[in-house]
């Protein structure tokens, strides 16, 4: 900067005077002659304004009908929390065992589930959740239920343009969101179900 | 128009006539573009000269508090992202180390040096905008728009690292809901680099200009004494020359290990807050630097998984770690705090954040009473307005940076 701004040090305290940690913040309120005269000042501030016009542009066209160019649309990277999905377990069904936690851990009180007995072909747990609703227009997309999930079945994907005509059309249903994962492909999940169907746990085999 | 030599304002104008020696009343806000945010002040003035000022709030009370006796201690963080949302991250630190006082547990290293970069970077993104929108309401409207830039930037770190860019939700009791990425440290480092030349860039374009100098030299000064007196914390204080900085006063998260400045400026007035915020940008820069080369590896979160929830890993596959991550999450259970009360405070941009929580030792807090830095730096806005300009009123307000949704909580 200027030898004006480093002339701030001369006023208020010396700097021997402050304690240890402690600093005077560089300027000085005094205008000198030359700065008193403004255009000189203009002409330096307009000149850094005029720079910027050859600088590469910052904002971006956002067109979302163009989602693979980043020019043209922000796609957020793995771990950004957008719209929810439901997981699938091997077998194409929804992965969830309707435990309620994500409903429990949820602060905006925007999931609902209705338990029920799993059909009989369904071998590899005893309840699924019949009714399963996300009320995204209550959501506030904080991600507490992926953390609570103990089997894996919900997560945020990275969607973010959350768009619809009515207030009905943002209540997901269980459908809805299982369908969200698999248009993303990504509706697999990757934990499996103890195989032989007994509800718990393994014996685990890492040493901890 | 052509003037005649005297002209009588009785008949010219009857109305005006009678205001004439007298003051009228005058509405700042609700809705007004200074007023950042909706707050009205309702001011008594004489010509342009205000007489009396009268700040009202309360038009965005949204029941922070109140909430708080409903949300047990790890669904209250996404509350505090809302009360600042200018700097959301420090909100969330603030909250996380008051509940960590309270069931008095520790947070490793790491966990409390990455704590301490988000902190800072936050700090940066609230004080860069500050600045931006101080020059906006005096007139200066191409550095806010350059400063906006940085805090996308920013926001980019934030979101990599997060998963959103404004309600980051970050902190949990007892560490952080996820470590960083890998590419971290990359990212920060890219962003410091190209950050200082901002800085310069303002300071050339503001900090000797004639018209944004003529604005703020001498305006709305407060003296040391009746900035103690009202509380106010922060680059407000720190602008009459009280060097009084959380980080520094008291000490949290790993500040002692870290090398920094406290800029003070002795005016007191609005270009002395610019030049401390400026100031401060810069040691907030140093300290991220800093606080990169000594990352250290290891856990994020405390190992006590009473409190924090054990990876996910192991709660797929082992039944201790899933007894311990049911009663953490499922209400009736939850973390318990010792029935205790505490009040912890950290240094948020715009001053002293504070917390205070009663525990009756079940999951849900009896009480959460947030001391917002705002409430009290907007306490002195009637002192620095009384008898000075309107036009000085909108220059002193976008000085103190009051956010109404901590305001009004």
């Amino acid at each position: 900067m200027s030898a004006a701004h480093d002339e701030g040090h001369g006023h208020g305290p010396a700097a021997a005077e402050l304690p240890p940690g402690v600093k005077l913040a560089p300027g000085d309120p005094e205008q000198t002659w030359v700065e008193k005269l403004y255009l000189p000042e203009v002409a330096r501030g307009l000149n850094n304004t005029f720079k910027h016009i050859f600088r590469k542009k910052f904002t971006i066209d956002y067109d979302q009908t163009d989602r693979d160019n980043p020019a043209k649309f922000h796609r957020p990277r793995e771990g950004y929390r957008g719209e929810h999905y439901l997981k699938k377990d091997e077998d194409g069904h929804v992965k969830c065992v309707a435990c309620f936690m994500c409903a429990a851990a949820c602060p905006a009180e925007c999931i609902h589930i209705e338990a029920e007995a799993t059909p009989t072909d369904w071998n590899n747990r005893e309840r699924y959740p019949r009714r399963f609703e996300i009320d995204m227009l209550r959501c506030i997309y904080c991600g507490m239920c992926e953390e609570a999930c103990p089997v894996d079945a919900i997560a945020l994907s990275t969607t973010y343009n959350l768009v619809a005509d009515t207030r009905e059309a943002k209540v997901y249903d269980r459908d809805k969101l299982m369908k969200t994962g698999e248009d993303l492909g990504i509706s697999l999940s990757k934990h499996k179900y103890r195989p032989d169907g007994v509800p718990g746990a393994v014996p685990h085999k890492k040493a901890h | 128009m052509a003037t005649t030599e005297s002209v009588d304002i009785r008949k010219v104008a009857p109305n005006a006539a009678k205001a004439v020696g007298s003051t009228i009343q005058m509405n700042l806000g609700p809705q007004h573009p200074a007023t950042h945010g909706t707050l009205r002040f309702k001011l008594e003035v004489s010509g342009e000269t205000i007489v009396k000022c009268d700040p009202e709030i309360g038009f965005l009370h949204t029941g922070f508090e109140k909430l708080g006796e409903y949300r047990n201690y790890n669904q209250f963080v996404v509350i505090t992202d809302r009360a600042n949302y200018l700097s959301p991250l420090n909100n969330n630190i603030g909250f996380a180390i008051a509940c960590e006082d309270l069931f008095g547990i520790t947070v490793p290293p790491r966990g409390q040096y990455l704590r301490v970069i988000m902190a800072e970077l936050s700090r940066l993104a609230d004080h860069v905008v500050s600045v931006g929108l101080q020059a906006m309401d005096l007139g200066a409207f191409s550095a806010m728009l350059w400063t906006f830039i940085e805090r996308e930037k920013l926001y980019d770190i934030f979101e990599a690292v997060t998963g959103a860019r404004l309600t980051t939700s970050w902190t949990r009791v007892g560490g952080i809901f996820r470590d960083v990425p890998a590419d971290f440290e990359t990212l920060v480092r890219g962003f410091l680099a190209k950050f200082p030349a901002l800085l310069d860039e303002i300071e050339l374009m503001l900090s000797r200009n004639k018209i944004f100098m003529d604005r703020t030299v001498g305006v709305s000064a407060l003296t040391k004494e009746q900035a103690v007196s009202y509380g106010v914390t922060g680059p407000v204080l720190r602008a009459t020359g009280v060097p009084y900085d959380v980080r520094r006063a008291k000490p949290y998260l790993c500040y002692s290990d870290l090398k920094f400045d406290v800029p003070i400026r002795n005016e007191g007035d609005v270009y002395a807050r610019y030049l401390v915020r400026m100031e401060e940008m810069r040691q907030s820069v140093r300290i991220v630097e800093q606080a990169l080369d000594k990352l250290p590896d290891g856990p994020v979160n405390s190992v006590d998984h009473k409190v924090t929830l054990p990876p996910k890993e192991m709660v797929y596959w082992d039944m201790e770690s899933l007894i311990h991550h049911f009663k953490i999450v499922m209400p009736g259970h939850g973390i318990k705090p010792p029935q205790n009360e505490i009040y912890s405070s950290t240094e948020a941009p715009n001053g002293e954040l504070g917390f205070y929580i009663v525990s009756d030792g079940t999951g849900l807090p009896y009480r959460i009473r947030i001391r917002p830095p705002s409430f009290y730096n907007l306490a002195t806005f009637p002192l620095q307005t009384q008898n000075g300009l309107l036009s000085d009123a909108v220059a002193s307000l976008s000085s103190l940076n009051i956010i109404a949704g901590e305001l009004d909580r």
